[in-house]
């Protein structure tokens, strides 16, 4: 399957991403989209790996052992304070997490590392929030809760998965 | 920056080598069961397709006489050699599952002594393995233990209305097997399994 955030830019997407930028990433996983991000900051940028499971996590180190502007965090998203004072003010958040509470998770990470004006894509899937809803309400909701965002349905090469595109 | 990448990258060594305990083992081994018992399942039934041309009272490829049948195919010494082959090597494929299941039981003897003597090996595995671990399965309600294994059906149930399910996993259990009313004694079991794992995880 194709990383979602090169599913993205294949769309001709402008996600904001940019050189040098300093990245949290939220749900890293086995660090393939998580080394996309890496070769697009470039070697002035920085990105955070936060991943939840250390099975993962073993491929995930490997990863950033080899790209030199590439972080670990073996964390709970849902428990930021446990790794607050580990990370900087960050200029992008990309989060792909498959959890119910994914956007008040993604909330309170952005309120505590995203800079002024600093940019974010997450990725939504409908299923992991309410697996009963209908995927048009469940995003309906997100839309109500995130405000001035752009909405991209992903069901081309992602089904049920949206991703979530803003400005903090 | 360097620095502090140095020591996230050391912190992320210790954690994963922490993360390590008898309950990954078990995890890790009952999902490997499974895999197997998988495969095991289809290739039996591959291999009774095949052994049919030869012998077509074939019941099962694991005992069968090697006479041909009366309308059994010539199949030459070459055709049969490689079948003998994938025969012999489903045979060892099970005594791989008794040694896993051998294994299994004694991490469990340790970890979960009462959950394994109440759901037995496989069924008391595969709780800890979908709730993700002894903690988790310790905290759940009884209900949902119940249900454990059954989540296509519970959310087919919640979605259109269809009946729902009464049984996850624990369907195989023998006391839910031999049991006349069903999902009565899938309840019993599940309350009786929520009960001891509580104890396995709070004992110490």
């Amino acid at each position: 399957m194709i990383s979602k955030l090169k599913a993205l830019l294949d769309e001709g997407i402008d996600v904001g991403l940019n050189k040098e930028d300093n990245v949290l990433y939220l749900g890293a996983s086995h660090g393939v989209t998580a080394k996309i991000i890496s070769k697009i900051v470039g070697s002035k940028g920085f990105v955070f790996c936060l991943e939840v499971s250390s099975i993962v996590m073993r491929d995930l180190l490997k990863v950033c052992e080899d790209n030199e502007n590439m972080v670990p965090l073996l964390y709970d998203a849902n428990k930021m304070e446990e790794y607050e004072d580990k990370i900087k003010k960050v200029d992008f958040i990309y989060q792909d997490l498959a959890q119910r509470n994914q956007v008040s998770i993604f909330k309170k990470n952005s309120e505590t590392f995203l800079k002024e004006k600093g940019k974010f894509v997450l990725i939504i899937k409908a299923k992991s929030i309410d697996a009963v809803k209908d995927v048009k309400e469940v995003i309906e909701n997100v839309k109500k809760e995130m405000g001035d965002v752009k909405v991209v349905d992903m069901g081309k090469t992602h089904k049920g998965h949206y991703a979530i595109l803003g400005e903090k | 920056m360097e620095t502090l990448r140095k020591q996230l990258i050391e912190d992320t060594k210790k954690k994963i080598m922490e993360s390590f305990d008898n309950e990954s083992l078990i995890i890790q081994c009952s999902r490997y069961l499974a895999e197997l018992d998988t495969s095991i399942y289809s290739m039996k039934l591959r291999l009774k397709g095949w052994y049919g041309f030869y012998d077509h009272d074939v019941v099962d490829v694991l005992d069968v006489s090697g006479e041909k049948s009366s309308l059994g195919a010539d199949l030459t010494e070459e055709d049969l050699i490689i079948l003998n082959e994938n025969i012999e090597t489903l045979r060892l494929l099970l005594i791989l599952k008794e040694d896993n299941i051998n294994y299994l039981t004694k991490l469990m003897e340790v970890k979960v002594p009462r959950l394994l003597d109440v759901a037995g090996v496989e069924i008391g595995a595969k709780l800890i393995s979908l709730a993700g671990g002894v903690k988790e399965l310790a905290s759940m309600a009884s209900s949902k233990i119940q249900l454990l294994g059954a989540e296509k059906a519970l959310f087919r149930h919640l979605k259109s209305g269809n009946k729902a399910p009464k049984y996850g996993v624990i369907y195989f259990h023998k006391s839910v097997q031999d049991s006349e009313d069903k999902g009565k004694a899938a309840r019993k079991l599940a309350s009786e399994i929520s009960k001891v794992v509580k104890v396995d995880y709070f004992r110490k």
